[in-house]
């Protein structure tokens, strides 16, 4: 009886970590970028950039990325939108924290610039989903908010 | 201490008698260690500046100076600021090292003392600067005592010479100015594009290869504060991550940040600038970026950055280019319309180029390029 019992919550304890792998490995990266660049008012032309260009302000270190999006404004705004797809948890743990700092750094850069993005920094997301980062700098964040949870929950 | 040791006695014969006390003698012993300890180092001393006149006398004797014996000592490159220190360098006052124009041909050879002179001459041309071993040439000058060795980049080729060698690198500004010539992109590899947001934009959508020091609101008073380059450390300041000698053209493109201050605090600011990257890219040529003109909305809006202050900082700059013998690039003239303003689809602020039309600004860059032969 004990055994049985060991067995069937060790099986539960498994399903809940499928359950929870396959929740992160679903988000659709390019998918939720590309909502994020055709659903959310932009002020400038975000324009797509690959994940070696990043590298112009984008460090990742050794963070093992599988999929990288960019969407780049043409330096009038901070508006921005990244989604990226870790090959672990750990990864992503490292990719949030950068986009963290990226929007510290946009501030720093931004408050004598154009004062006024400060406003969108403030409210800027930054969410991570199992292995699925994402970093979204716009006017409409609950909106940015929204399209996010709807694909990663 | 035992003053019936024999030993004790022949040191200090006094205190043989009884004299001294063992303070005295301790004391005695230490000023006889210091005192050695002198000896040596004077001799040392001695030594080392008896070597290095040697050195400066046999440099003397070739014509060469302390700088080539510091080059010879540890490997580094001697910048030649003028053909004429070129061959002075190569032929210790004597022979002249054809570098200039390429045409010598001369043969194969090492000297007596074993130097050697690396002749690189920066070549923009993209088979030379793969260090193509048949471009390279030496020249046997035993009188002078050196080797000259012209070479398009390869170090392999030099060090299949035996014996310490001078590398250097011609000024290349020695035939300033160099009319410009139509270039591909991997010409620009190896070069560095320093810069603002503008800059940025165009380093991410142009496709152009190079590194890129540029960021959002960079601005020339601070480049040796402001953190600008990207590290796994975070960003740090362009004087901090310079690597030393690795880029053959730099492209500075700032001013409209600067906009609304004193001219010649600007211009005295980029000269500093310029003489530093000289400093640590011995081989760069320099282009100075123009303003990129803002549109006619932006310019009638703004009181600071509008076309009338941007056409003014641009006579400033091409000024500039000339004392400072670099290339000033025209960049606003490829993409303003007919009234000199930027078009207004070209940016969503009036200021920055949108991604679409980078791509004038890139082929603009082609098509202006200095060649050093």
């Amino acid at each position: 009886m004990r055994k049985k019992t060991v067995c069937i919550l060790m099986v539960a304890v498994m399903l809940l970590m499928t359950a929870g792998c396959k929740g992160s490995a679903d988000v659709d990266a390019k998918a939720l970028a590309d909502a994020l660049r055709n659903q959310v008012t932009y002020n400038d032309d975000l324009a797509s950039i690959d994940l070696d260009t990043a590298g112009m302000f984008y460090s990742f270190g050794d963070a093992e990325i599988n999929e990288a999006y960019f969407y780049e404004s043409s330096g009038a705004t901070a508006e921005e939108i990244v989604v990226i797809k870790c090959a672990s948890d750990a990864d992503a743990g490292k990719v949030e924290e950068i986009l963290k700092r990226r929007v510290e750094e946009q501030k720093e850069s931004f408050k004598d610039y154009v004062p006024a993005e400060l406003e969108k920094l403030n409210t800027a997301i930054v969410k991570r989903s199992g292995k699925c980062v994402i970093l979204s700098v716009s006017d409409e964040p609950d909106k940015a908010g929204d399209i996010i949870r709807s694909y990663a929950k | 201490m035992d003053n019936n040791n024999p030993l004790f006695n022949i040191l200090s014969p006094s205190s043989a008698q009884g004299g001294m006390t063992d303070e005295e003698l301790a004391l005695i012993e230490r000023r006889r260690a210091v005192r050695a300890v002198s000896v040596v180092l004077v001799v040392l001393c001695t030594l080392f500046l008896a070597v290095m006149a040697g050195a400066m006398i046999a440099l003397w004797d070739t014509g060469k100076s302390s700088r080539d014996l510091i080059a010879v000592l540890n490997g580094s490159y001697v910048y030649a600021q003028t053909q004429e220190e070129l061959d002075r360098i190569a032929s210790g006052g004597e022979a002249v090292a054809e570098a200039e124009n390429g045409t010598g041909q001369p043969e194969e050879g090492q000297d007596d003392e074993g130097l050697s002179v690396v002749n690189e001459v920066p070549s923009d041309d993209a088979d030379s600067s793969n260090g193509d071993i048949s471009d390279m040439s030496s020249q046997d000058n035993s009188e002078s005592g050196i080797d000259v060795v012209e070479d398009a980049g390869s170090e392999d080729d030099a060090s299949m010479m035996n014996g310490p060698k001078i590398n250097v690198y011609v000024d290349p500004n020695v035939n300033y100015p160099i009319p410009f010539s139509e270039v591909d992109e991997s010409y620009f590899e190896d070069a560095l594009f320093i810069g603002d947001s503008r800059l940025q934009g165009f380093g991410m959508y142009s496709g152009m290869p190079g590194t890129f020091y540029a960021a959002t609101g960079f601005q020339l008073y601070k480049y040796d504060s402001m953190d600008v380059v990207t590290t796994d450390e975070g960003k740090v300041p362009i004087t901090q991550a310079m690597p030393y000698d690795s880029f053959t053209k730099i492209y500075i493109k700032v001013g409209l940040n600067e906009m609304g201050g004193n001219d010649n605090i600007f211009l005295s600011r980029y000269k500093e600038l310029i003489t530093w990257l000289r400093g640590c890219q011995p081989r760069a040529i320099i282009y100075i970026h123009g303003l990129l003109p803002v549109t006619a909305a932006k310019s009638q809006s703004d009181k600071v950055h509008n076309n009338t202050n941007v056409n003014a900082r641009n006579e400033s700059l091409k000024q500039l280019a000339m004392e400072q013998r670099a290339y000033y690039l025209d960049v606003g003239s490829a993409l303003a319309g007919a009234d000199g303003s930027l078009p207004a689809e070209m940016a969503a602020d009036g200021i920055h180029l949108k991604a679409q039309y980078m791509d004038i600004w890139k082929q603009y860059l082609m098509s202006h390029a200095v060649v050093v032969e």
